[in-house]
């Protein structure tokens, strides 16, 4: 394995798959600063101008624009007390106190090591622990990709928001759309409306724009007149020698409570830090100051958070199970680039899957220089007019979903999806089940159809195989865990 | 700002959702049928109809129960609509008319639509956008982008 590493970090360097993450980590840092825009957006967008290049190329923008993305969401955080992205919701806890009280510097450059770490502990435990599980996962036949895929469906549970219900309901959906086209079983047309551009049913591309970029755009649209007020100024970028060690511990427990999380499918890089920032109170001698602006309170939530994004690619390589929205528009990307996510990823690709574990270690490293460095440029950034980022996006939606077909039905997809998961989430519906009914539904539905012709059509297949038995016991028990929660939170 | 009842607008999604099962039955009945231990084309989708039916009635039992009073607000609705026609006009022309001439037409709407006055920063703004979307997608990164009537002229 440290042979295939080896021969992942010489195609980084020696490839463009180098600049592709250097550029992936300073768009990720840029968009995630900016409050609205996330970094699942920035991949959505991001991947029809990147498919062309080698899968490692492309594999390490998408790397570079999640972690950036997860760091730069914490720029906001502290000048702005508005997280760039959900995940640095805790980072504002203590981050705009510090940045009130003039350390600003200070609060980004702990927001920067801490990030930096924790996604480099992160990275480390994904590069040594993803292998082994896709040798158990290369076992699988088709019964357990049935019962995989089911698996990776009870995940709405946790992605569904307020409503449970609402969740299943935009995941149905989701499994609805991706039954259109060719049967792949029998070969038959299905829901086609005589078109030629459903044939095929519809294009996960321009689906993905649409949900995770253009909605999000005409949510901008709707808060534009939306005051932004920066006021703070960065003088001195840093941290001493003393500060490096108070925070240390706090991101080293921080980095593994988060990849943890991430590696545990439905949970994201916004409940790691949550997490990350409650065992660091908890644990501190002086837990009451926290929330008036302490350093540890900015470490753990942000190591928390970048180590996450490491985690929630365990099963998305290993096991081809989004956990997240952003692990899911990735997953979405690999098979955009024709690569089928799971334990095969392992076996047949290994040079491209090492690279990508190359990426993510030395993501890290672009994040410490661009942050430390270019601290002032990204919030310089955050004085951007609302208006042109908005209009921009628009562009690159309508052009992106366009590049890959040259074909205008994709653009009218893209707008429909966007307009309308624009009104489904203002309604509390969210869209990210949507997109993993349309990615799981196929795997289901023909494993399913294999499954029956292996086993005479005899259902008890799923019950005869000990790695079945595993996945009836993990629905059983995500169902299970969903709905006590939301009980608990019907109760309350 | 427009508000919305969410309980009138399950209701609207809840409707549409029992017309999607409906249509999939429906046509469903004209698929083949399978032969001996194949899955079939439809019964997956039956499948699903059935559960999009059940999740419906699970949202609509939910909000009666709960007598849910909820509402929520779309701000600025003027604009978003305007936003979302002038982004299916520009959708459908671009291919036709080209992306250089189409682009900075379309920018300076929905620049003009969220209220942007300065008559020079909105020339700027489209135009320089335009070349520099132009020359990093088409010249660097091989993005195709539509010549359109540029292309007939030359």
């Amino acid at each position: 394995m440290l042979g295939y590493l080896l021969y992942g970090f010489e195609h980084l360097v020696t490839s463009w798959a180098l600049v592709g993450l250097l550029a992936g980590v300073f768009a990720g840092v840029i968009i995630g600063a900016l409050p609205g825009l996330t970094a699942t957006m920035g991949i959505a967008l991001l991947i029809p101008f990147v498919y062309k290049f080698t899968p490692e190329v492309a594999l390490s923008v998408m790397v570079g624009i999640f972690a950036g993305g997860i760091y730069g969401g914490s720029i906001s955080a502290i000048l702005l007390n508005i997280p760039g992205t959900p995940a640095a919701g805790a980072t504002t806890l203590d981050g705009f106190p510090m940045a009130q009280s003039g350390h600003a510097g200070k609060a980004i450059a702990v927001s920067t090591i801490a990030s930096a770490l924790g996604g480099l502990i992160g990275a480390l435990i994904l590069t040594f622990l993803a292998p082994q599980i896709a040798k158990v996962a290369l076992l699988f036949g088709p019964p357990e990709y049935v019962l995989l895929g089911i698996y990776g469906l009870t995940m709405i549970s946790f992605v569904a928001g307020k409503s449970m219900a609402k969740g299943y309901f935009m995941g149905i959906l989701g499994l609805i759309i991706a039954t259109q086209g060719i049967d792949p079983i029998s070969g038959y047309p299905r829901f086609t409306f005589g078109s030629l551009n459903l044939l095929n049913g519809l294009y996960l591309l321009p689906v993905l724009i649409g949900l995770f970029a253009v909605s999000q755009a005409f949510e901008s649209v709707e808060l534009w007149d939306e005051p932004v007020n920066l006021q703070t100024k960065l003088y001195r970028v840093g941290i001493s020698l003393k500060e490096f060690k108070t925070i240390l511990p706090h991101i080293i427990k921080s980095a593994f409570i988060g990849t943890f999380i991430g590696a545990v499918p439905g949970t994201g890089t916004d409940i790691a830090a949550f997490l990350s920032y409650g065992e660091a109170k908890r644990s501190s001698p002086h837990g009451e100051k926290f929330g008036t602006g302490v350093i540890e309170g900015i470490a753990a939530p942000e190591s928390g958070n970048n180590a996450c994004v490491n985690g929630a690619m365990i099963p998305m390589f290993t096991l081809g199970i989004p956990g997240e929205a952003a692990t899911a528009v990735m997953l979405g990307g690999l098979m955009i680039l024709g690569l089928q996510p799971g334990p095969l990823l392992f076996r047949d690709n290994p040079q491209v899957i090492y690279t990508v574990f190359a990426s993510t270690i030395s993501s890290n490293i672009f994040i410490l220089v661009f942050g430390l460095m270019g601290a002032r440029f990204f919030a310089r950034i955050l004085n951007l007019p609302k208006n042109v980022i908005t209009t921009l996006i628009f562009i690159l939606s309508i052009i992106g979903s366009y590049a890959m077909r040259n074909n205008v039905f994709d653009v009218a997809v893209t707008i429909g999806f966007g307009f309308v998961g624009f009104l489904m989430v203002k309604a509390g519906y969210p869209v990210p089940p949507m997109l993993l009914g349309i990615i799981l539904g196929p795997i289901v539905e023909s494993n399913l159809g294999r499954t029956l012709l292996i086993s005479d059509g005899d259902l008890f297949i799923f019950f005869k195989r000990p790695i079945c038995w595993l996945f009836i016991i993990l629905i059983v028990v995500t169902v299970g865990t969903g709905l006590k929660n939301r009980m608990k939170m019907y109760r309350s | 700002m427009i508000k919305i009842k969410t309980r009138i607008f399950d209701v609207g999604a809840g409707i549409i959702g029992l017309a999607i099962a409906a249509y999939i039955y429906y046509a469903s009945g004209s698929f083949p049928e399978p032969h001996e231990s194949q899955l079939g084309a439809a019964v997956f989708p039956r499948l699903l109809a059935i559960l999009l039916i059940l999740f419906v009635v699970f949202i609509t039992l939910d909000n009666i129960l709960k007598k849910d009073k909820t509402v929520f607000y779309i701000k600025n609705e003027m604009q978003v609509l305007f936003c979302f026609i002038a982004l299916l006009v520009y959708g459908s022309i671009f291919k036709s008319i080209g992306f250089l001439i189409a682009t900075p037409f379309f920018i300076a709407a929905l620049l003009l639509i969220l209220r942007l006055k300065n008559f020079k920063t909105i020339v700027v703004v489209s135009l320089s956008t335009t070349i520099l979307i132009y020359v990093v997608f088409k010249m660097l990164l091989s993005v195709p982008l539509p010549p359109g009537i540029i292309d007939s002229i030359g």
